[in-house]
């Protein structure tokens, strides 16, 4: 058996005060080529699991491998061209051209002093392209709705070329239809080989998109595995503490709750 | 492929397509302008300026070479300075309306100066000096304050500091005016506060220029870099950036060109919040064209500005006035002007 891509050893984090340990011996393992959907109730860790991730957020207690090798081993441009974040939303103070902006993307492949180059041009055109923005390259960001800019964003990540892709609630304010233009784009970037971690509050999105599952509650993984063992009537009402079914239906699964 | 049409309406987000040449325009017209206000000013009067004043007037080519030449060329080093400084801080606190002299930067180098004036000694090393430690101590003082202060967002906390920091450094330069000698400490620290260029000379200029130098190529040289930093922390972090370290090195490269300015001009206002804004609006936010944009316009403005100030009156009016004047008035037009490069 291959050793994971990403191995959470025995995490503990708390954001300093005293008794608010977000993760608690946290362990966790996610394989190559897998779209794994992190799903838990408020404040069950899982933005802070992305933060950590990334090594924005050191653990207390714990190693992260990351292909085999410790996190803090990574350089901080070779981190983030392994990984790349979509955060939920992004504050973006000033008007940039929606181009300017997907190139942020190419800052791990240049130094402090360098500008980019024609080819980090073509690497973002192609990111848009991607996403199906392709003509909104002059327009302003901040002028788009909030689907173009959830897609912008995946771009700029997909400008960083990563081979792990988080996403933090990456269809939180979306419509119905631009749900499912990202779930499609996560789904066909899988097949190019990218691995996908996601966090989500919407059940179904995670079982139209996930191969795995992980399920938190109070910062420690209630079950995790294939998709299929884990998203059961009896897992899902334990990580969110209300009585929550599912249901197959069409051969879709449909999660009720009350 | 896409579902929407791609041949949307480019919406123009500057008003150049072409930055680059419009930079080395704008680069060009600097040059220019300095080489022809050598020649503005009251002696010998632009009428009675002929082709041989030059080569025959003598006080006319001391007057150009002692006088206006280093007066010239610090106004554009000051106006590029407190541009560049204004853009780096607009960009940092991802806030447009900050500049230098709001984060108790220029106040601070103003009471610096201002201390060494009446304590120490009034060479120019000993007030830079002190002008530029305590423009640190300035933007400390207010970051500091900004976190602790408990109401509202981190960039209306640093606004109210900075504010705070500036009033207390401004009344401490009150009751430094009230010690000091009226006769010899006192005109020099008015000149200070009013900020203004006469008899700079070429030491002077010289005693900046390399300080200026490297602040100014570090600047230049981090521009792309500039955009990251005016994104959230996190974001900047997981894009490769190192928020911290790269936005320590910007902010001390703009503190200490603006403390070196500012002590050999005084405080000059307007241009590090004007400016800035006047170049997105023809460069666009990237800060690869928005900065070194910022830079030339800075310096085109300044020097005009100073111009003005040194041949409007018999007297010399104090080069503050006019940016300040200037400066505010373009501010309110371009605020309110119906975003003339955002029209779709």
């Amino acid at each position: 058996m291959n050793s994971p891509l990403l191995d959470l050893q025995e995490i503990t984090f708390s954001y300093g005060y005293k008794n608010n340990i977000v993760l608690d011996s946290f362990s966790m393992e996610i394989e190559s080529g897998t779209i794994t959907a992190v799903l838990g109730p408020n404040g069950a860790g899982k933005t802070t699991l992305l933060h950590l991730l990334l090594g924005w957020l050191k653990p207390g207690v714990g190693n992260i491998l990351l292909d085999n090798h410790a996190l803090q081993s990574y350089t901080r441009r070779e981190l983030s061209q392994w990984m790349a974040l979509v955060p939920q939303s992004e504050n973006i103070p000033y008007e940039y051209s929606v181009l300017e902006f997907v190139l942020f993307g190419r800052t791990p492949y240049l130094n402090p002093l360098e500008m980019p180059s024609e080819k980090d041009f073509s690497e973002a055109s192609k990111a848009l392209n991607m996403v199906g923005l392709a003509g909104f390259q002059d327009r302003l960001i901040t002028r788009l709705s909030g689907g173009e800019r959830q897609l912008i964003l995946i771009a700029r990540a997909l400008t960083q070329k990563p081979r792990i892709l988080l996403l933090d609630e990456p269809t939180a304010h979306l419509d119905l239809g631009n749900k499912n233009r990202v779930i499609n784009l996560l789904k066909q970037l899988n097949q190019h080989g990218v691995t996908i971690l996601l966090t989500t509050h919407e059940p179904d999105i995670a079982s139209n998109i996930a191969t795995h599952l992980i399920l938190l509650n109070r910062g420690q993984v209630l079950q995790a595995g294939l998709f299929e063992k884990v998203f059961t009537s009896e897992n899902l009402s334990s990580a969110y503490e209300i009585d929550v079914r599912v249901f197959s239906l069409d051969g879709h699964r449909v999660v009720l709750w009350n | 492929m896409s579902q929407l049409e791609t041949n949307v309406d480019k919406s123009g987000f500057r008003l150049t397509n072409y930055p680059e040449r419009l930079l080395l325009c704008l680069g060009i017209v600097l040059v220019l302008l300095i080489a022809f206000s050598l020649f503005v000013g009251r002696y010998p009067g632009l009428s009675n300026l002929t082709l041989g004043t030059f080569s025959n007037d003598d006080l006319f080519k001391r007057l150009v070479i002692n006088l206006r030449l280093p007066r010239l060329l610090t106004a554009a080093l000051l106006g590029m300075c407190l541009a560049a400084a204004g853009e780096v801080f607009q960009m940092i606190f991802a806030n447009p309306l900050v500049e230098p002299g709001f984060l108790g930067v220029s106040q601070g180098a103003a009471f610096g100066a201002a201390l060494c004036i009446i304590f120490l000694s009034s060479t120019a090393l000993m007030v830079q000096t002190s002008a530029a430690i305590f423009a640190f101590l300035g933007l400390l003082f207010s970051y500091l304050f900004a976190h602790r202060i408990r109401y509202g967002g981190w960039v209306l906390r640093l606004v109210l500091a900075g504010i705070a920091v500036s009033a207390l450094f401004s009344s401490a330069v009150g009751i430094l005016k009230y010690l000091a000698d009226p006769l010899r400490q006192l005109p020099e620290i008015t000149y200070w506060l009013l900020g203004g260029l006469w008899g700079i000379t070429w030491s002077q200029f010289l005693s900046i220029l390399p300080v200026v130098t490297i602040g100014l190529v570090i600047l230049f040289s981090m521009r792309w870099r500039l955009n990251l930093l005016s994104l959230e922390d996190q974001t900047s972090f997981s894009l490769g950036a190192s928020p911290s370290l790269e936005r320590s090195i910007m902010l001390i490269g703009s503190v200490a060109i603006t403390a070196a300015v500012v002590s050999v001009g005084g405080i000059v206002g307007w241009v590090g919040l004007l400016v800035p804004h006047l170049a997105r609006r023809i460069f666009g936010s990237d800060t690869r064209y928005a900065l070194p944009g910022s830079m030339l316009l800075g310096g085109v403005f300044t020097v005009l500005c100073d111009d003005l100030a040194r041949t409007l009156l018999a007297g010399e009016i104090p080069l503050g006035i006019f940016t300040s004047l200037l400066g505010a008035l373009g501010f309110i037009i371009i605020m309110s002007s119906k975003r003339l490069s955002f029209q779709k």
